[in-house]
């Protein structure tokens, strides 16, 4: 209960990114210009003018906070002595700003690596175990709801992961997953740099099987017997995951507030629903074979808890 | 929320217990036993689950059912036979190692469609052999000539099992200490029926043990009776190798147990008869000499004389031998011959006998009619040449038999006295052959061809398979050839024999790990 709270209050309390972007970062000035003199605000007071016509030096750049009026005049020691003729006009010195950007949206590249442990007794036909290393990337993309910490979004992600065995010592067995995933997800951010996340989505999963077993050596040391099948289904899948991301705040990066890019890496668990496999492989046969017909080994539920972890790149 | 230490200490243990876990099912080896025909279905033993799997062919498809017998772990099948009729299966289960003390072994008794639960006998010793009676009644267990893996067994111990009930009877041949090598029912002469063997008017089943030197009679339908155990001379290297029984009959009242030696030119005469008090039987001996040696033997009764017919496999004739006298005469059949069979011929409207004698990698069958041969001095033989020279022979029914001779067959039918050879690619083996009808089957193991012969015509047809043949079986109940492919996981061809084609045929692959993915 005390961690709901704790989300409750974050969800709903002012987005830090734009608090601490607006404190540190200078007044937004989006690129150097040159400033008029009528708009250099507010202007140094001005020097006395010389009684004889001096030459009238160039405006200067104004750092945007505003010097204390009570500067003295630059001139004030008296008019600079003319530049000679020939020496060119040194560029102007200047120190760049860029305006905060507030996050309204966020666009994330992700490349992720995980493992699905699968309870079924029946994947142990196709693993030595239980767990199986998936590998995958995807993108994904959310918008804040209103001004508070919350995001919502979505996105799609393409895993792959693939495993072999075999049923005793009668028939070799592998099989390779491909799932394409779309899911909505709901993000909180705790703080700039830590968000904590849902998601759910579901999608086909694109499952293929093969068998291989082996035949034997007759008299004459010449071989025969042994067969291969193959197998490939589309199953429904859900995946329902939660996490947390960590990623480089904006008051981390070289641009500050008004950086678009981040970084980061995430963790996340859950578990993977797919439909059955019904694994009934057809057997490869030459051309115009007499006709053929495979039994259905039984079924596999290639389903489970599942963890991962991730690097992302944010454009925001 | 601070989880106690003992807790979250068991966190890392669940999650490593979730990706191991317990070991899998898939563990460990699947080496099946050959496959046993019956009737309706082949029949895979599965050793190392106590499963015996039967596979059913019907139409387009097979069925598979898988029985679990045995108890587990602690038991292993330790070898699987169909019954003579083909309606069951039987499997001994045995001890998985000896150090399961505590488990008895146990034959079962299967129906051949796998419907219906098992029939268990108690037999109280890991048997390595059984005989199984032609009259279909009786299974009867025993130690053969390889004995056991047993620290110690009684290699004369035998189980005699009902296979038309439940009862089983275990017993020790009282002999005179030699090992039993195989078992007989020479009574049994018609496949299917009982004939029970007459002795003084009494019936008996009769069963002969043979030992290294002796022989060992016993009523199976009483094994209470006394044994009789007869010696037959280790002093004259007399080793009981198979038996013959002649019913009596007009012309010899008392039956008679012929006994042929593994080598010695004589054969041992058993003569049945009653015992003093009723109760049982006994034999009297004696041994008839056949000439130099005889190497296969059988019974035949002229108008007047009963015989027993020898072949004298040195000398290549036939010994004919009155049982009532011993006295006798030989017909030269002027070839090798070692093996002998007798079929019914028409002799000018009369039912009568012929003699046909071969010998494995002999060039010539010799045929010899009996009728009034003890009136006939110097009757002839006839030959029919085989050109390639006989390697198995098998005796298709009364008028043809099938001779496998390297890549040659050749279809002998004795009426027409005609040899036809069908040549082919391959060797053939004859024993891998069935009859339906006149339709001759032939498959061999190691090559690709399923191939009929219309005996009518003796026209062959071949099919071409998708893969090698790894056994040839025929099951009558479905009336289909099933070919099996050498695949652990169960591949065969389904193919019907009266319409031999690709398109008529089907292949089927898997069954023998259907549903293996479900088991829990």
């Amino acid at each position: 209960m005390s961690s709901l709270t704790l989300a409750l209050v974050l969800s709903f309390a002012p987005a830090p990114a734009d608090r601490s972007g607006a404190a540190e970062a200078p007044t937004a000035v989006e690129a150097w210009s040159p400033a008029p003199a009528e708009s250099a605000a507010p202007a140094p007071a001005p020097a006395p003018a010389p009684a004889a016509a001096a030459p009238t030096p160039m405006p200067l750049p104004m750092p945007v906070p505003a010097p204390a009026p009570e500067q003295p005049p630059v001139a004030a020691a008296g008019p600079p002595p003319p530049p000679p003729a020939s020496a060119p006009i040194p560029p102007p010195s200047r120190k760049r700003t860029w305006p905060d950007r507030p996050i309204r949206w966020r666009l994330d590249i992700a490349g992720e690596i995980g493992t699905s442990v699968i309870r079924d007794p029946a994947w142990r036909a196709f693993d030595d175990n239980r767990s199986a290393f998936n590998a995958g990337g995807g993108v994904r993309g959310d918008f804040r709801l209103g001004k508070g910490r919350v995001f919502l979004g979505g996105g799609a992600t393409f895993r792959r992961f693939g495993s072999y065995g075999g049923i005793y010592d009668a028939i070799d067995m592998d099989i390779t997953v491909r799932d394409v995933l779309a899911f909505l997800r709901l993000s909180i951010v705790a703080v700039e740099g830590v968000d904590v996340f849902v998601q759910a989505g579901g999608g086909p999963s694109f499952a293929s099987l093969s068998t291989h077993t082996y035949g034997s050596y007759d008299a004459y040391d010449a071989y025969y017997g042994g067969s291969s099948a193959y197998q490939r289904n589309v199953l429904g899948m859900g995946d329902g995951q939660a996490g947390l991301a960590l990623y480089l705040p904006k008051k981390w990066l070289p641009r500050r507030g008004a950086s678009r890019a981040t970084a980061g890496l995430e963790f996340a668990a859950g578990y993977t629903f797919r439909s059955k496999l019904a694994v009934r492989p057809a057997l490869n046969v030459d051309e115009d074979p007499i006709p053929t017909h495979t039994s259905e080994f039984g079924d596999v539920a290639v389903r489970g808890f599942q963890w991962r972890f991730g690097l992302f790149v944010r454009f925001q | 929320m601070q989880l106690p230490i003992r807790l979250r200490s068991l966190f890392p243990c669940a999650l490593l217990a979730a990706a191991c876990g317990s070991p899998s099912l898939y563990d460990g080896t699947f080496e099946l036993l050959p496959p046993v025909t019956t009737r309706e279905s082949l029949v895979w033993v599965d050793p190392a689950r106590d499963e015996v799997v039967f596979v059913l062919p019907k139409g387009d498809s097979v069925t598979t059912r898988r029985v679990e017998i045995g108890d587990g772990d602690e038991t292993v099948v330790a070898w699987s036979a169909a019954t003579r009729d083909r309606k069951s299966v039987l499997a001994l289960t045995i001890p998985a190692s000896a150090k399961e003390e505590d488990v008895d072994e146990q034959l079962h008794r299967l129906a051949a469609h796998g419907k219906g639960k098992p029939v268990t006998y108690d037999v109280q010793a890991p048997f390595t052999s059984v005989a199984l009676s032609p009259d279909h009644r009786r299974a009867v267990l025993y130690f053969g000539g390889d004995g056991s893996s047993e620290q110690l067994h009684n290699a004369n111990q035998i189980a005699i099992v009902d296979l038309g009930g439940k009862g089983v009877e275990n017993v020790t041949l009282n002999g005179f200490g030699g090992t039993l090598k195989s078992v007989e029912f020479p009574g049994q002469i018609v496949e299917g029926e009982e004939v029970p063997v007459i002795i003084g008017g009494v019936a008996h089943d009769i069963a002969a043990f043979l030992a290294d030197s002796e022989v060992v009679l016993m009523d199976l339908d009483d094994p209470a009776l006394d044994q009789v155990a007869i010696p037959l001379g280790a002093d004259i290297g007399f080793a009981p190798r198979t038996t013959l029984l002649r019913p009596g009959n007009d012309l010899f009242p008392d039956p008679a147990l012929f006994v042929l030696s593994a080598q010695g030119s004589e054969v041992g005469m058993l003569t049945l008869v009653a015992e003093g008090d009723g109760t049982g039987f006994t034999a009297q001996i004696s041994l008839i000499p056949v000439g130099q040696a005889s190497s296969d033997f059988i019974y035949y009764d002229s108008a007047s004389v009963p015989y027993l017919i020898t072949v004298d496999n040195q000398a290549g004739a036939l010994v004919f031998t009155d049982i009532r006298t011993q006295g006798g005469f030989s017909v030269p059949l002027g070839n090798a011959a070692q093996k002998l069979f007798l079929r019914d011929i028409d002799d000018g409207g009369v039912l009568a006998k012929q003699a046909v004698a071969w010998a494995p990698g002999g060039t010539q069958l010799s045929t010899l009619d009996l009728g009034g041969i003890e009136d006939s001095l110097g009757r002839k033989p006839k030959h029919l040449k085989i050109e390639t020279g006989v390697d198995q022979l098998v005796v298709l029914d009364n008028d043809r038999v099938l001779i496998g001779s390297g890549n040659k067959l050749y279809v002998v039918a004795f009426p027409e006295e005609q040899v036809t050879p069908l040549s082919s690619q391959v060797p053939y083996d004859p024993l891998g052959s069935a009859l339906v009808g006149d339709r001759l089957l032939l498959g061999t193991a190691g090559q690709q061809w399923v191939s009929t012969v219309d005996l009518q015509t003796l026209n062959p047809e071949s099919m071409l398979l998708d893969d090698f043949i790894g056994d040839f079986h025929y099951l009558p109940g479905p009336d289909r050839i099933v070919v099996t492919h050498d695949d652990p996981a169960g591949h065969l061809t389904v193919v019907d024999p009266a319409d031999p084609s690709r398109s008529t045929s089907h292949v089927h692959w898997g069954f023998l790990l259907q549903g293996v993915l479900d088991q829990e």
